[in-house]
């Protein structure tokens, strides 16, 4: 589903205009970013979590060339979604 | 911080930042959660422009190991959710170490523990920017630990200087002893044995030159050689004894088989001496030695501050240079590399004309002998110089664009001097 597929929906359910939907969704996003690079923990019932992990640096070799390159630490945003809808996923053939 | 955001707090938040009341928020977020569950579940993607793509990946069959049994089994192959969020997104949660960058590593370069820490990384980082501004900073304190450096070697050079000029003096004061008292001998030979004038010269001749040697090697040797040293001498001063009897009575033939056998005895005594100091010069290093072991010794251990010298201003050059030729700098200068020794109207400049063919070099040889010259101008006498092989500073006489940088540097070592 795209991105404007979900506004339509969105706004067809909750019954209001474009902008206040488009709006609603990026400041979503901001609340997520924001506490998350707080490392925060978001937790949404019957969906998952949002979190922010810590990746150690790592080397990673190029297989074709085979120059080693050093990838430095990150926190990456991770989403984990809840059991029901991993498993869902899993018995989907 | 680490804090655990449940639904309602995430309400109370979106109403916030939305500037709506708690009721649409809610409405919102419960119609999203529900859109995202569904389109989740049913594994297809979910693209929200702000935040980033869901999207279920097939994960293919894999073999496993039962961590309890030891039984190896197989993962069927599966659906996994992933979640990739947008670039502003990233960035903005990975701000804190933003400053990272991926580097490609050296091949040599040694594995490192993958699992080092943060603080190591940002070093590693900074190190290529910050080691150049770091030289350039570090440079004029060098110069100033050199010149410091110098200063106290000069100060050590005139200390032994001025030792040696004392063991000079005491020979020769040794020497002025010996030749007063040899004199003495002689004026009462005179004296005695007037009628043989003529032969005395003679013997003053073959007999002064050996006594100041016997005198000297008597009082620098040791004590188990002081024995033999002064049984000689008793020996011989029983000979002078007898000479007198026998000049007294002026037997011609009784003074001159005398002083014959004197002069014999005192040439074997100061054969045999010399051959024992030659035979076991390294063990008579005493600080009370004679002024011969002193001065032979001295010679030694100039050599090997000479040595130390070099290897001081190699290491000097080399860590200037590269680290990874050090070792072959050493060896190229240690085989190569000559000295000379200032003495009066010997400069660096003629050093230069007489070792390279052109006289402007010779702020090489300075450079190469930093820590023993602190002014160039004024170099005290005897010192020894390290003459660099030219090649190791691209030295050739008849190459222009080797003199004018050679001009440039003595002109910086002037303006440098003049500070």
């Amino acid at each position: 589903m795209e991105h404007k597929e979900l506004v339509s929906e969105l706004q067809q359910r909750l019954r209001c205009d474009k902008e206040m939907v488009e709006s609603m969704l990026e400041n979503f996003s901001r609340i997520v970013t924001e506490r998350c690079s707080q490392m925060d923990v978001i937790v949404v019932q019957g969906l998952g979590t949002f979190e922010a992990r810590k990746k150690m640096e790592r080397i990673s070799v190029n297989p074709t060339t085979g120059k080693r390159m050093l990838i430095p630490p990150k926190i990456v945003l991770v989403f984990k979604p809840n059991n029901a809808i991993k498993s869902r996923l899993k018995d989907k053939k | 911080m680490n804090q655990k955001i449940n639904f309602p707090e995430l309400i109370d938040l979106m109403a916030h930042k939305q500037q709506c009341s708690k009721r649409d928020a809610e409405r919102f977020l419960r119609e999203l959660m529900a859109i995202m569950t569904d389109v989740i579940s049913e594994g297809e993607t979910l693209k929200i422009n702000s935040l980033g793509t869901f999207k279920s990946v097939w994960v293919e069959d894999r073999a496993s190991v039962n961590v309890q049994t030891g039984e190896s089994n197989i993962i069927p192959g599966h659906y996994k959710l992933t979640f990739t969020p947008v670039k502003q997104v990233r960035d903005a949660i990975n701000e804190p170490f933003s400053c990272f960058m991926v580097e490609v590593l050296p091949d040599e370069a040694p594995i490192l523990n993958t699992g080092g820490d943060v603080v190591n990384e940002t070093t590693d980082d900074a190190s290529p920017a910050d080691v150049d501004t770091l030289q350039e900073d570090a440079m004029p304190v060098v110069q100033d630990e050199k010149v410091t450096d110098e200063n106290t070697h000069s100060m050590g050079d005139n200390a032994r200087g001025s030792a040696t000029h004392e063991r000079d003096e005491k020979v020769t004061d040794e020497n002025a002893a010996t030749s007063d008292v040899t004199g003495h001998d002689d004026n009462k030979i005179v004296e005695e044995g007037g009628v043989l004038q003529p032969l005395i010269p003679q013997i003053d001749d073959e007999t002064e030159p050996a006594q100041p040697h016997l005198k000297l090697e008597e009082d620098g040797n040791e004590d188990d050689n002081a024995n033999d040293g002064d049984g000689d001498s008793e020996e011989s001063s029983d000979e002078v004894n007898e000479q007198k009897k026998k000049i007294s009575r002026t037997y011609r033939h009784g003074l001159l088989t005398g002083i014959v056998l004197a002069t014999t005895v005192c040439a074997l005594v100061v054969l045999s001496f010399y051959l024992y100091l030659t035979r076991y010069n390294e063990h008579v290093p005493d600080d009370g030695s004679i002024a011969l072991v002193a001065d032979t010794v001295d010679v030694v251990s100039e050599q090997v501050d000479t040595i130390t010298m070099k290897q001081d201003t190699i290491q000097v050059d080399s860590i200037n240079v590269q680290p990874q030729s050090v070792a072959e700098d050493i060896v190229a200068t240690v085989q190569t590399s000559q000295t000379d020794t200032i003495r009066s109207g010997v400069f660096l400049t003629s050093m230069s004309l007489r070792h390279y063919g052109h006289k402007a070099f010779w702020v090489y040889i300075y450079e190469e002998n930093k820590n023993i010259i602190s002014n160039p101008d004024l170099i005290p006498v005897g010192t020894v110089v390290v003459i660099p092989p030219p090649e190791k500073y691209g030295i050739s006489p008849s190459d222009t664009v080797s003199i004018n940088k050679a001009l440039t540097i003595a002109d910086e070592i002037k303006a440098q001097q003049k500070r």
